[in-house]
């Protein structure tokens, strides 16, 4: 492939989307808890297109995550919305189907890779089971296929590797193994929840070129889900940021990392790079009452947004929930106080 | 459970409020726990109070005989009927069931206090010591009990004390195992190097952060061989090595009553069927307890798409 | 200047150190598969530092440095194979039973999982009123009312009194956490990675709440990192750890201006993400911390160094000034190189 034309893969903005998620709603599967975990979320991934998805504990980004591959835990049920992948409706797949999907055309990777690995089997026989299963391929071919990949993600000495166990490898080299057994079955779309998330800041940035290699030679869409929004920016092509199970922000990520305009974002900005206000202390968002999961009316963020004091639309924050409103080419921020682009009111 | 502001609540209704939370807490236990624990719980305590109460339950003296009432069936004056020598087959099994409980309780009793106190020494002390006892508990467990009991008792004699001694003999061994692996699970924890950075005692560590922590596993496998102990007991006292006349217990009640299993079958059945319910119980209890304490393992394999890792374990050893 | 690294290098002549760790070492067995007896992990191999009162020193490596076992020695929570650790001037080795029990008061220690570090089954304000009465502090009403207090200090209301960890969330058990260690009005506090598992917002308040606290308990504290962001926000001064051994120290401004060791450059750099171009990858290190058991001959770092020579691999060199109140491990200490990435926004002082 020419690098031309892998740079016109790299952003497809014109060709069908991989993965579609309209008005996706994930709630507790009890009726009386009446838990509210993402609500009515949109999401769209292009072929060969990194887009993250960003959150702090509790916004709903594993859970929607999960919920693209049918994994949600038995406490929770997506309660409308429709997931497409590929075409393909996720939602009324059989087991079966599933089952191929996932470790197949879409790979999955956790963080703290050393809980997800089988301490009891060697590292090479993890990676294999999948590649029979989704290659078919027979003993020989797998273990020689199992030592390229380990190669591919950068383990020295994959021979050695492939013979040993979880517990012996490092936070780091774990991770690349996740990554080999992910991408075995050369999938379209990988799904990396928190992949970097507990490693040294050098594993990180290794894992996260790593990531970036791949894509680019594969033509791999990630979605990668972190709450560090610094993780984002060296990989991602979009991103879309998720406070108390809805997206509040989304847009290319120079725009939205440079300016952005959800006062939510703004906050975690500047809380991910410690940003020091002029008395010297970090700016972190204000605690306020969470009512997270509980269904309110107005704008989720409203208890901890110093800004609609700010504009003096207070009153409308707090009387309803917040359109979303394009301000830019592509982007969009959940928020009373921003103003669509093409409006008079742009300043 | 609301919570409780103390900073907010006077002290009297602070502590007329913990008790109604203790109450709470016994109702939540029982509402949550596990329904093996409860059903095999409620059991359990129902026949342990019987074989207390038995002295006053029993309607006969359990050895009066009453010849001419040998081998009647159940009826209203012996609600389970009589024996070869007309004595009362309930307050028989009340009397009896006393010794086969006890004996198997006792024996299951020293086995943990002595496992326990062995294997925590041991994952303390390391080294050699450690080794060495490790290597004689793998030993010992690899000897049915019913066995090395039949031995002992061979060299020390019959009798249900003798029981004891031969069945505690390698009784302990699982539970210094299992004791063992927990306080080294547990040591290694970040609280307990929190507790001791902040300066307190060794024996505080123990007796409030170690054992409330570890006691859980243990109570489980404790019960679930607690089951095996009442069957094992049984046997052996079939065998004729348990309680010796003019006492008697389950299993010398059905090594008696096998010779009448035709003319009154109900007098096989009934120190059994006494000996099977109870072990239920208490395995019952046992697998209620173990199933709280149990890992789960199949996020991993549905992550993967696959099934089981035998399959791959294969492929590398080619 | 003899290769016995000089603990009082980097202080001004006057002041004596709250704490002084003069070349102590520490060695593991290996107990893995396959590991030959007398195999050795050397977890600290050498390490001399001293920490004036009320300053904050800031400790950064990888995992497996060796910064964790380091903590530990300076606490005496593990025994030391050689060297001394001083308090005050008082060598701590001479401290023991319950005189050491009484001095632990003193030195406290924030863990990075904040939720192991809590007992699991016993609610919070049992597992803060417990050392309390271990050291006989006050009676029963008086420990509660303390208790209390701190949990306020720490912004967390009474509620949390009741509460069992698993109905706290990772920021609030970390604020616990600290509430409990300060509950003993200690000197002098080591933060073990205290933010490491926490999600932005909650790592910024609670680094706000550390040094809030830090000047109203005057502490004296050792912060252990590997992120050098925290580092550069909290610390005065900056050492930075491999393999055992202190390849860098200097005051934070310097360190950050003007590192000396390859090493130090690429943590600055992997430290802002954000600035990083994946593509054009140059001043990351390359691979993974090799073994501690058998570290590399010459300087330890010259296999992933990426300006690695002839010299590094025969010769190790020594912890010697690169400019004043600055040791760097590095036979090209001298070679300042301005790393990629120094951003705007100050420390905290």
């Amino acid at each position: 492939m020419t690098s031309e034309a892998m740079n016109r893969h790299r952003h497809p903005s014109s060709t069908t989307p991989l993965l579609e998620v309209e008005g996706l709603s994930i709630g507790s599967s009890e009726a009386e808890v009446g838990m509210v975990v993402v609500e009515n979320l949109d999401l769209t991934i292009g072929p060969g297109e990194v887009v993250a998805l960003v959150g702090e504990s509790g916004s709903g980004k594993t859970m929607t995550a999960l919920s693209l591959v049918q994994l949600l835990p038995a406490a929770f049920d997506i309660k409308n919305g429709s997931i497409k992948f590929d075409g393909s409706n996720v939602r009324a797949m059989t087991t079966m189907q599933l089952n191929k999907l996932r470790g197949g055309r879409i790979g999955i990777i956790f963080q703290q890779p050393q809980a997800m690995l089988d301490p009891t089997a060697t590292v090479g026989s993890q990676v294999a089971e999948s590649l029979r299963l989704h290659r078919g391929l027979d003993r020989r071919a797998a273990n020689a296929r199992v030592i390229e990949l380990l190669r591919e993600v950068g383990i020295p000495d994959p021979v050695e590797r492939a013979r040993g166990y979880a517990h012996q490898m490092s936070g780091g080299m774990a991770q690349r193994v996740m990554i080999a057994a992910a991408l075995s079955a050369d999938p379209n779309l990988l799904i990396a929840d928190e992949p970097t998330t507990g490693l040294d800041v050098t594993v990180q940035t290794q894992i996260l070129e790593l990531l970036d290699r791949q894509r680019r030679e594969r033509r791999l869409a990630i979605l990668l889900i972190t709450h560090d929004l610094t993780v984002v920016s060296s990989l991602a092509d979009r991103v879309a940021v998720m406070y108390a199970g809805r997206i509040v922000e989304e847009g290319p990520i120079r725009t939205v990392l440079r300016q952005p305009r959800h006062p939510y974002t703004q906050a975690l900005l500047r809380c991910s790079i410690l940003e020091a206000r002029d008395d010297q202390t970090l700016y972190s968002i204000p605690a306020g009452i969470e009512s997270v999961g509980e269904i309110s009316r107005g704008c989720r963020f409203r208890p901890r947004c110093a800004t609609a004091d700010e504009h003096g639309i207070s009153e409308q924050c707090e009387r309803q929930e917040p359109e979303f409103a394009d301000y830019a080419k592509d982007c969009r921020a959940r928020c009373w106080a921003v103003a669509p682009f093409d409006s008079p009111l742009q300043g | 459970m609301p919570r409780l502001d103390p900073s907010v609540v006077g002290r009297s209704s602070r502590l007329r409020a913990r008790g109604a939370e203790t109450i709470g807490r016994a109702l939540h236990i029982i509402r949550t726990r596990h329904g093996s624990f409860t059903v095999g719980g409620g059991i359990f305590l129902a026949i342990v109070s019987a074989l207390i109460l038995s002295p006053w339950l029993s309607p006969y003296d359990p050895n009066a005989q009453e010849l001419l009432q040998r081998l009647s069936s159940p009826s209203t004056q012996h609600w389970l009927g009589t024996d070869q020598f007309g004595r009362d087959v309930l307050s028989r099994l009340l009397i009896g069931g006393r010794f086969s409980v006890t004996v198997a309780a006792a024996t299951i009793a020293l086995s943990v206090i002595f496992g326990t106190i062995l294997g925590v020494l041991c994952a303390r002390a390391g080294g050699m010591v450690d080794e060495v006892t490790m290597r004689i508990v793998d030993l010992l467990i690899a000897f049915p009990d019913v066995l090395v009991a039949l031995f002992l008792i061979a060299l020390i004699g019959p009798g249900h004390v003798a029981l004891i001694a031969a069945l505690t003999v390698v009784g302990w061994t699982p539970f210094a195992r299992m004791a063992r692996s927990l306080a080294l699970e547990i040591n290694a924890k970040d609280y307990i190097m929190a507790a001791e950075v902040l300066g307190c005692s060794r024996s505080f560590i123990i007796f409030r952060h170690v054992i409330p922590n570890a006691y859980r596993p243990i109570a489980a496998i404790t019960f679930l061989r607690f089951g095996h102990k009442l069957i094992t007991v049984g046997a052996l006292s079939f065998l004729g090595l348990g309680v010796q006349p003019p006492n008697s217990d389950w299993g010398a009640m059905l090594a008696d009553a096998l010779r009448f299993v035709e003319r009154a079958p109900l007098l096989a059945f009934s120190p059994g069927f006494a000996i099977f319910i109870t072990a239920l119980a208490v395995t019952l209890i046992g697998q209620g307890l173990e199933a709280e304490v149990k890992p789960r393992k199949d996020q991993r394999e549905s992550i993967l798409g696959t099934e089981s890792p035998s399959e791959g374990e294969e492929t590398m050893k080619a | 200047m003899d290769t016995r690294d000089n603990p009082q290098a980097n202080l001004p002549r006057s002041e004596a150190p709250y704490l002084v760790a003069d070349d102590i070492v520490k060695h593991f067995p290996v107990r893995a598969r396959g590991s030959k007896r007398g195999d050795l992990i050397r977890a600290v191999d050498g390490v001399s530092l001293s920490i004036r009162k009320n300053e904050v020193l800031g400790l950064v490596g990888e995992s497996g440095c060796g910064k964790s076992t380091l903590a530990r020695l300076l606490l005496k929570l593990i025994p030391l194979d050689r060297g001394t650790v001083s308090i005050n001037g008082r060598d701590i080795s001479e401290v023991n039973g319950e005189e050491l029990r009484r001095l632990r008061r003193s030195m406290q220690l924030i863990f990075q999982d904040s939720l192991s570090a809590m007992d699991p089954r016993m609610r919070i304000g049992m597992s803060l009123e417990a050392p309390l009465a271990q050291h006989n502090i006050g009676d029963h009403e008086e420990r509660r009312e303390r208790v209390l207090r701190i949990l306020l200090e720490v912004g967390l209301d009474g509620s949390y009194y009741g509460r069992v960890p698993s109905q706290c969330s990772g920021g609030q058990l970390q604020r616990v956490a600290i509430a409990r260690a300060l509950l003993l009005e200690p000197n002098f506090l080591i933060c073990d990675e205290p933010t490491s598992s926490l999600d932005a917002s909650v790592r910024a308040q609670v680094l706000n709440l550390l040094i809030r606290l830090k000047s109203r308990f005057s502490l004296t504290m050792l912060m252990i990192s590997h992120d050098l962001r925290v580092i550069k926000y909290f610390c005065d001064r900056v050492a930075v750890m491999y393999l055992g051994q202190i390849i860098e120290i200097a005051d934070r401004d310097v360190l950050f201006t003007n590192p000396a060791h390859p090493y130090t450059r690429a943590l600055i750099t992997a430290s802002w993400l954000e600035e990083i171009d994946l593509a054009a990858s140059g001043a990351t290190v390359r691979g993974e911390p090799p073994s501690p058991v058998v570290p590399p001959g010459g300087c330890r770092f010259h296999p992933r160094c990426p300006v690695a020579e002839d010299r590094c691999v025969r010769e190790a060199p020594t912890l010697e000034a690169a400019g004043s109140n600055h040791l760097a491990r590095c036979h090209f200490r001298d070679r300042h190189v301005n790393p990629k990435v120094i951003k705007s926004g100050s420390g905290a002082r």
